[in-house]
């Protein structure tokens, strides 16, 4: 055990050290970041003309920075009562509403877009040794299981720089253009919804490194990737649509294959529901790893 | 008893409905340069693969260096392997990609400068340490290939057309480097360049159809140790006086009266003596001798297996 982790650790380390020199980390870090500052821009200035209309509509002097009308109305009792309306769960209304809407933004944006970020950066990262045949190389050197897992830990790590990276960017741009009702504690949920949205994108990272345990070509795997992310998204919302009593119970046991099932546990606050959503993420991400992983053992490197 | 540093006993190995190794048999001995011989798809860079794991075989038995088939476990650090095509990273630089192969032989950190830089020097590469891959020439990479194999002492190293791509003066360096290894250690050279099977190595053996059809030492093979030709100018030969001179000797004169064969055994005259009778003899004679070399090419000797394989 103790030869396998030190192993893993080699490949991790050289892994990161190698995506810097390529400049791949560097270029999906600063993707990350510019999606994530740009989005949060965007947003403000979207909300800033919404509250300014509002003003005008209400007779109202204009409101000096943005957000501060927005956060008014976050916290009054009647948006709070059409929120839970349009949610239809109480309870997950209220978690959403206790949180400062600029981070529920941000982790919407993680949530929505890392999967494919993941997809884009991971998906030829094996694959690319494989065609090139370097990686026989290092099987000469290390088990397949440790460089495998290495690989894996390795883009675990480039995720969560980026997404850490894109949390810090997103508070910045909110904290310059929303100066009043930007503080410690929207860093604090914006960081929360970042490590979410990294164990979210441990299931796809899973994906992705088993397509590229399985097929040679780099881009082929990034390809097939993509068409895997689309393709279980459809199924997803199909086994939600179909799911019901009797034999239509299989599409419910389906749709927990899927990560998007477990998505929606990631948004809630209470410890028992993102353990649980997290626990399936890693479990999902380790299986589709795994997958590959058999048809490469047998295939040979 | 010969200890061996690989056995390869029936392996199978078919890539879909093509079988590439037919029940290959294969033994090489502990601490020799062994030459694998064959034709393109004959299976010799699929043997290597098998053998350190890289590829599965569908049956047969494989063991290296007594601990039983492949295991990083094991053998990581002490088995290398020197692919024919496989690319090094191109993006990386030199000393970096050898520290992290260092990492995964476990080559103590103390003494990991001593040892990249040991094998860097052997193949002229330690001015490009700080290099980035994709900067090298091709000759460059080839080497640097080759450094890698030899990257802290293995015991075994397999090494897959080392020479191709090289310059004359580079293949000349290497022979020198792969004649120097370390006492022990045991190399395996597959290669279609028979000239330099012969010149380093000590053990042949001849791959057809995924089957070793002949397996021996090289000096056997080619009766280096029993055997002297002569070319010389085509001539009617004094063959009495020949058989007179050595009587134990046979004697075999080519089709075209151009090349004389002389074997002999060992336990009854060494090649200094069967040498000085023979050549006195054809000089006396006036026949003009244009080469004289011990045993026959290790081509020809190749050649005869393969045809009595086919036949």
């Amino acid at each position: 055990m103790k030869w396998l982790l030190t192993q893993v650790w080699v490949v991790l380390r050289y892994e990161l050290a190698d995506s810097i020199r390529s400049r791949r980390v560097v270029i999906l870090l600063l993707l990350y970041l510019a999606g994530a500052m740009l989005a949060c821009n965007g947003f403000i200035t979207a909300m800033h003309s919404l509250e300014a209309q509002l003003s005008e509509t209400l007779s109202l002097p204009p409101a000096s920075s943005a957000g501060a009308v927005t956060d008014a109305l976050w916290r009054s009792k009647a948006f709070r009562r059409m929120v839970i309306g349009l949610v239809g769960n109480k309870e997950i209304a209220l978690e959403i509403l206790s949180v400062p809407p600029i981070a529920v933004i941000y982790g919407w944006l993680a949530l929505t877009f890392t999967p494919i970020l993941v997809t884009l950066s991971a998906s030829g990262r094996i694959a690319e040794e494989v065609s090139s045949g370097s990686v026989r190389y290092v099987l000469t050197r290390t088990s397949r299981p440790a460089w495998c897992l290495g690989k894996f830990f390795g883009q675990g790590c480039e995720i969560m720089l980026a997404l850490m990276l894109s949390a810090i960017g997103t508070w910045c741009v909110a904290r310059f253009r929303m100066p009043l009702t930007t503080d410690l504690e929207v860093a604090r949920w914006i960081i929360i919804y970042g490590w979410k949205a990294w164990v979210y994108a441990i299931a796809f990272i899973g994906l992705a490194l088993g397509v590229s345990l399985v097929v040679r070509s780099p881009y082929h795997a990034m390809g097939l990737s993509l068409g895997l992310l689309i393709v279980m998204g459809a199924l997803a919302l199909i086994s939600r649509h179909f799911a019901g009593e009797g034999w239509r119970q299989l599409w419910q046991i389906t749709d927990y294959l899927f990560p998007m099932k477990h998505k929606m546990g990631l948004w809630r606050l209470q410890p028992a529901y993102i353990v649980n959503a997290g626990l399936y993420l890693v479990a999902l991400g380790f299986s589709y790893l795994f997958l590959g992983y058999a048809v490469f053992v047998k295939r040979g490197a | 008893m010969m200890s061996a540093a690989i056995i390869m006993k029936d392996v199978v190995k078919r890539y879909g409905r093509r079988t590439a190794l037919d029940g290959l048999t294969l033994t090489v001995p502990t601490g020799s340069a062994f030459g694998l011989v064959g034709s393109n798809g004959a299976g010799k860079t699929t043997s290597m693969s098998v053998a350190v794991g890289i590829l599965r075989s569908q049956s047969g038995d494989v063991d290296l260096l007594g601990d039983g088939p492949f295991d990083a476990r094991l053998h990581g650090g002490r088995v290398s392997l020197m692919p024919q095509d496989a690319e090094l990273p191109l993006h990386a630089r030199v000393r970096d990609l050898m520290e992290f192969y260092a990492r995964l032989q476990r080559i103590p950190a103390a003494d990991m400068d001593e040892r990249i830089e040991e094998v860097l020097d052997w193949v002229h590469l330690s001015d490009r340490a700080t290099s980035k891959i994709r900067t090298l020439s091709h000759g460059m990479r080839r080497r640097l290939v080759i450094a890698q194999a030899f990257l802290g002492a293995p015991e075994l190293a397999l090494l897959d057309e080392p020479l191709s791509g090289l310059d004359p003066r580079e293949v000349a360096s290497m022979r020198e480097v792969l004649k120097q290894r370390p006492s022990g250690q045991t190399l395996v050279i597959s290669s279609h360049n028979l000239h330099e099977i012969e010149r380093i190595c000590d053990h042949v053996a001849f791959i057809e159809k995924g089957k070793v059809i002949h397996q021996d030492r090289t000096d056997a093979l080619t009766g280096h140790a029993h055997s002297i030709q002569y070319k010389i100018t085509p001539s009617d030969l004094p063959m009495a006086e020949l058989e007179d001179a050595l009587p134990e000797a046979e004697f075999m004169l080519g089709q075209n009266r151009d090349l004389l064969s002389c074997r002999y055994t060992e336990s009854t005259h060494d090649a200094e003596q069967v040498n000085t009778r023979v050549l006195r003899v054809l000089l006396d004679h006036g026949i003009g001798i244009l080469e004289v070399r011990r045993g026959a090419e290790l081509e020809s000797a190749y050649l005869n297996h393969r045809d009595t394989s086919t036949a």
